[in-house]
C-alpha cells in the first residue's frame, strides 16, 4: 500500500534528476545524467540494505558500513591500488581493505572488554580515523592533490563516467544483486537475532556463520562502492530507521523500505550537494551534516 | 588581512628601504623566477625545492617545498624580505609578519597584476623595470568576431578547472578566447562533466596527465573533432603566474589564431 | 535420550564443569540444582549445543551432539534462556510464529501447518488474548511465557529452561511449571535449571544436585532435598518438612 505512494515518488525524483538540471539534455548528456543516477541508485540500495543487515545481525542500531570502519578501509585499499596502478588490484585492495578493517574492529572491540555494542562503535571509529590518516599520508606524499584525496574521503558520485565505468558499475551491480538476494533470505533470521543471538542458536540460526558470511559479502561490496564513488558515511546508518519508523520492525518489509528510502535519500543528497554552492560538494560532505546530529540523537536516546 | 595590505604598501612606498634590502627568501617558484627576471638573484638567499627555472635557482638554499615551508630554515636565513604566494601561504605569511619580518604576497588575478607585482618587486629592489615593454607584450589584444570558448583542465578526478579570479582566465581572454567557466566566481572550480560537455568548447588544455579519450561524449566534443586538444603544454610556463606567462600567452595565442579559422 | 559422559567444560584456567556423567530419560521433568557458579547455566548450555565442551560426550537419541546440523538440532532441542530482552517491536504471535523457522524451506515462507502450531502454542501457555499485543508491552511473566510459546510452537521434544521463573511473581511461578508439568505429561523431555529448591521438589521427578561443576546426588525430589546435603552443599541450616497437602519435601530456611 505505501508502495504505492513511494515508488511514483522515486520515479518522479529520477526524472527530476534527470531532466529538471538546466537545460534540455542531447542524447550524450542524457548518457551521462543517467549514469549519476544509475550510480546513485547503486548507491543508495546496497549502503542502505547493508546497514540494515549489519544492525539486525548485530543487534546494534548505531551500526553501518561507515561507523564500522569498513568503507575506510576500503579506501585505503583504494588509495594502495592508486599507488600500484592496475585497475583491477584497486578492487581486489579495496576489498582486502574492508575485510581488514572489518577484522580489526571485531578483534579491537571484543578486546576492550567493553559490552559489544558501544565496542564496536568505538573500535569502528578508531579504524576509520586510522584508515583514513593513512590514506591521507599515502596519497600526499606521491604528490596527490589534496581535493582528490577530499573526493575519495568523502564521496563523491559525479565522477568522469568513460565507457569502462558503465562496464564496472553493471558488473558491481550484478554482485551486489545477488549480494541482496543473499541478505533478504536472512531477514526472518534478522528478526529473530533481534531477541538474542541464544534464542536465534536455539531456533538453528548459526549466528557467527551468518556474521562472517554477511561481513565477507558487505567487504566486497563496499570494496567495489568505494572504488567507484568513494566513502559516503551515514546513509547506511540512517536509511534503516527511516525504513522502520515507516514499516515497522520487521526485516522484510524494512528490507523493502530501506532500498526506496535509500535511492531517495541519496538522491536527494546529490541534488543538494550540487545545488548548494557554485562549486560540487563531495556527497559524503552533505551526508555528513545530515548524519552526525542524527548519530549524536540515537546515541543519546539509548 | 589589513596587516599584510599595509606591510606591502609600507615596503612599496618606503624608497629608503630600497637599499636595505640585501637578503630574500622566495616561498614560491613563480617569486623566485621574477627575482631572477628583474636581474636581483645575488640577493637570494632561500628558494623552495620546486623553484627549478632558471637553472641557477637550484643552487640557492632550500627552504621547503610550496606547501610546507620550514620557518625556522626561513629566519635562520635572516631575510629582509619573505616572498610569499597567497592563498595558500596564508598562514606562514601571519606567523613571518608576527615576528616581524617584511613579507611581499603575491596574488595576481590578471597577467596586469603580474606586472604590477613585479614592478613593485623592482621598486622594493631599488632596480629598473621595463613596464611599458612587457605591457606592449599583451596590448593590443586580439579580438575576433567569433572568440573560441577553452577549456582548462587542471585536474580530472574531481574535475578542476579555471574561474573568474583565475590569473589563467585572464590568460584566455588576452589571447582571445572565452573562458566556459568565466562566470564561476571560484579560483579553481571543481565542475561536473556534464557542464563541459554541454559547454562543448572548440578548445581544450588539459593540465593533467590522466587520459581523457575514454569518457563519455569526448569524441563529441567540438575540441576533439577538430583536433584543438592540447596536453602537452609547459606547465610551469602556465602555470606559474611569473615572468614567463608571457610564453604562454604568445603560445595560447598562437593556438587560438589556429582555432579560430576552424569555428 | 540424552546422556552425557565425561563432560568437562573450563574457561581459561577454571573449571566449570568437571567430569560430569548422567543420562536423562524420554518424558522426565528434570530440575538441576546448586548453589551460584556450581556450573547449572554451562551445563544446561553445553547440553543446547550453545557452549561446546573441551572434554567429555554429549549424546543425544545416541547420536553425538555436535554431529547433529544445527537446522536439526533445533527441531529436536529448545533452549529458554533466564530472560528475553526485546528490543524491536513485534507482536506476540510474530514472536510465537519465530519458533517455526526450523521448519522454513529455502524462501522462508510460512505454511498453514505453521500457523496451525502457533495457534496451539497460544492455546497450550493460554495468551491468545494477548496474540495481537506489542511484545514491548507486556509484563515479564506474561513475556516469558511468549518465549515458552515460542519453545512450544517450535515442537521440540525436549525443553531445556535456565531458571524460567526466577524473575516472576508467584503467580506466574506456578503458571510456568504447571505448564511444563503439561508438557512433560505430554510426553516432552524437560531439563531446568531452578533455583527454587521447593518449586523444584513439587514439579521434577528427578533432581541432579551439581557443586563446583561435580554431580553430587541425583534421584528423586525426596531422595536429594536431605537437609544434610542441602546444608553441606549451600552452607546453611535448614529444616526439612514434608508439604502438607502434596507430601512431597520442602526446605524452611533455619
Amino acid at each position: 500500500m505505501r508502495a504505492k505512494v513511494i515508488v511514483p515518488l522515486l520515479g518522479i525524483l529520477s526524472l527530476i534528476y534527470i531532466f529538471l538540471l538546466p537545460n534540455p539534455p542531447s542524447p550524450v548528456i542524457l548518457k551521462i545524467r543517467i549514469f549519476r543516477l544509475l550510480l546513485a541508485i547503486y548507491t543508495g540500495v546496497t549502503l542502505s540494505v547493508f546497514g540494515l543487515f549489519l544492525q539486525g545481525a548485530l543487534n546494534n542500531p548505531l551500526v553501518e558500513p561507515y561507523t564500522l570502519g569498513i568503507a575506510s578501509g576500503a579506501a585505503l585499499g583504494v588509495s594502495i591500488g592508486i599507488l600500484v596502478g592496475s585497475a583491477l588490484s584497486i578492487n581486489i585492495l579495496a576489498f582486502l581493505g574492508a575485510v581488514t578493517a572489518a577484522t580489526l574492529v571485531f578483534f579491537l572491540a571484543r578486546l576492550s572488554g567493553r559490552l559489544l555494542r558501544e565496542g564496536l562503535i568505538l573500535a569502528g571509529i578508531i579504524i576509520s580515523f586510522f584508515a583514513s590518516g593513512v590514506v591521507f599520508l599515502l596519497l600526499v606524499l606521491n604528490g596527490r592533490e589534496l581535493h582528490e584525496i577530499i573526493y575519495l574521503l568523502m564521496g563523491y558520485l559525479g565522477r568522469v563516467p568513460t565507457r569502462s565505468s558503465y562496464l564496472h558499475l553493471s558488473l558491481s551491480s550484478l554482485i551486489a544483486g545477488v549480494s541482496l538476494f543473499y541478505i533478504f533470505f536472512t531477514t526472518k533470521a534478522l528478526d529473530i537475532i533481534a531477541t538474542g543471538y541464544e534464542s536465534a542458536h536455539s531456533l538453528g540460526i548459526n549466528v557467527n556463520r551468518l556474521l562472517t558470511r554477511g561481513f565477507i559479502i558487505i567487504s566486497l561490496n563496499v570494496g567495489l562502492l568505494v572504488t567507484q564513488v568513494g566513502v559516503i558515511g551515514f546513509v547506511g546508518l540512517i536509511v534503516p530507521h527511516l525504513a522502520r519508523l515507516l514499516v515497522g520492525d520487521h526485516h522484510r518489509p524494512a528490507f523493502y523500505a530501506s532500498m526506496f528510502i535509500g535511492i531517495g535519500f541519496i538522491l536527494i543528497a546529490d541534488l543538494l550537494s550540487r545545488s548548494l554552492t557554485t562549486i560540487e560538494l563531495p556527497v559524503g560532505v552533505i551526508t555528513s551534516i545530515f548524519g552526525a546530529p542524527f548519530f549524536i540523537y540515537l546515541m543519546i536516546r539509548r | 588581512m589589513r596587516y599584510l595590505v599595509l606591510l606591502t604598501l609600507l615596503s612599496c612606498v618606503g624608497e629608503r628601504q630600497k637599499s636595505e634590502v640585501k637578503r630574500v627568501v622566495s616561498l614560491a617558484p613563480s617569486l623566485t623566477e621574477m627575482v631572477f627576471f628583474l636581474g636581483a638573484q645575488n640577493r637570494l638567499v632561500g628558494v623552495t625545492t620546486f623553484c627549478d627555472y632558471p637553472p641557477e635557482a637550484k643552487k640557492i638554499t632550500k627552504i621547503g617545498d610550496f606547501s610546507n615551508p620550514n620557518l625556522e630554515r626561513i629566519v635562520a636565513l635572516k631575510p629582509d624580505l619573505v616572498l610569499a604566494a597567497l592563498p595558500e601561504q596564508r598562514r606562514i605569511v601571519a606567523e613571518l609578519s608576527k615576528m616581524g619580518i617584511s613579507v611581499f604576497t603575491s596574488h595576481p588575478k590578471t597577467i596586469d597584476a603580474i606586472i604590477d607585482e613585479m614592478d613593485s618587486l623592482a621598486h622594493l629592489f631599488g632596480l629598473p623595470f621595463p613596464e611599458d615593454s612587457l605591457k606592449k607584450l599583451i596590448y593590443p589584444l586580439p579580438n575576433f568576431d567569433r572568440k573560441p570558448k577553452v577549456y582548462i583542465e587542471l585536474a580530472a578526478d574531481p574535475i578542476i578547472t579555471v574561474g573568474h579570479p583565475s590569473y589563467l582566465n585572464d590568460l584566455i581572454i588576452k589571447s582571445g578566447g572565452i573562458n566556459i567557466f568565466a562566470s564561476v566566481e571560484v579560483e579553481f572550480p571543481v565542475v561536473s562533466w556534464e557542464e563541459v560537455v554541454r559547454a562543448d568548447p572548440d578548445l581544450i588544455l588539459i593540465f593533467h596527465n590522466q587520459r581523457c579519450e575514454e569518457r563519455l561524449g569526448w569524441k563529441e566534443l567540438t575540441a576533439v573533432k577538430n583536433g584543438m586538444v592540447f596536453s602537452g603544454l609547459n606547465e610551469d610556463v602556465f602555470l606559474r603566474p611569473g615572468p614567463r606567462i608571457f610564453i604562454a600567452l604568445s603560445e595560447l595565442r598562437r593556438i587560438i589564431e589556429g582555432c579560430v579559422p576552424r569555428l | 535420550m540424552i546422556e552425557v559422559d565425561g563432560l568437562t567444560f573450563h574457561y581459561d584456567h577454571s573449571v566449570v564443569l568437571d567430569r560430569l556423567t548422567f543420562k536423562i530419560q524420554s518424558s522426565e521433568f528434570v530440575g538441576i540444582i546448586g548453589p551460584n557458579g556450581a556450573g547449572k547455566s554451562t551445563l544446561l548450555r553445553v547440553l543446547g549445543g550453545l557452549l561446546k565442551p573441551q572434554a567429555g560426550r554429549v549424546l543425544i537419541d545416541g547420536k553425538e551432539l555436535s554431529s547433529y546440523p544445527l537446522g536439526e538440532l533445533a527441531r529436536l532441542v529448545s533452549f529458554i534462556p533466564q530472560e528475553t530482552h526485546f528490543s524491536l517491536n513485534f507482536k506476540v504471535w510474530d514472536v510465537v510464529l519465530q519458533g517455526r523457522y526450523p521448519f522454513l524451506g529455502f524462501f522462508k515462507i510460512e505454511t498453514k501447518k505453521d500457523i496451525e502450531a502457533v495457534q496451539e502454542a497460544l492455546g497450550k501457555t493460554r495468551i491468545d488474548h494477548l496474540a495481537d499485543k506489542s511484545i514491548l508491552n507486556l509484563s515479564s511473566g506474561e513475556r516469558q511465557l511468549v518465549v515458552i510459546a515460542r519453545a512450544i510452537a517450535q515442537t521440540s521434544r525436549i525443553l531445556l529452561l535456565d531458571e524460567p521463573t526466577t524473575f516472576l511473581d508467584i503467580h506466574h511461578q506456578m503458571e510456568i511449571m504447571s505448564l511444563l508439568k503439561q508438557l512433560n505429561d505430554e510426553g516432552k523431555t524437560i531439563v531446568m535449571v531452578i533455583h527454587d529448591l521447593n518449586l523444584a521438589a513439587l514439579f521434577t521427578t528427578r533432581l541432579i544436585l551439581i557443586d563446583r561443576g561435580r554431580i553430587v546426588a541425583q534421584g528423586s525430589p525426596e531422595e536429594v532435598i536431605s537437609e544434610d546435603q542441602i546444608e553441606r552443599v549451600y552452607q546453611l541450616k535448614v529444616t526439612r518438612i514434608k508439604h502438607p497437602a502434596r507430601r512431597l519435601p520442602q526446605i524452611l530456611l533455619g
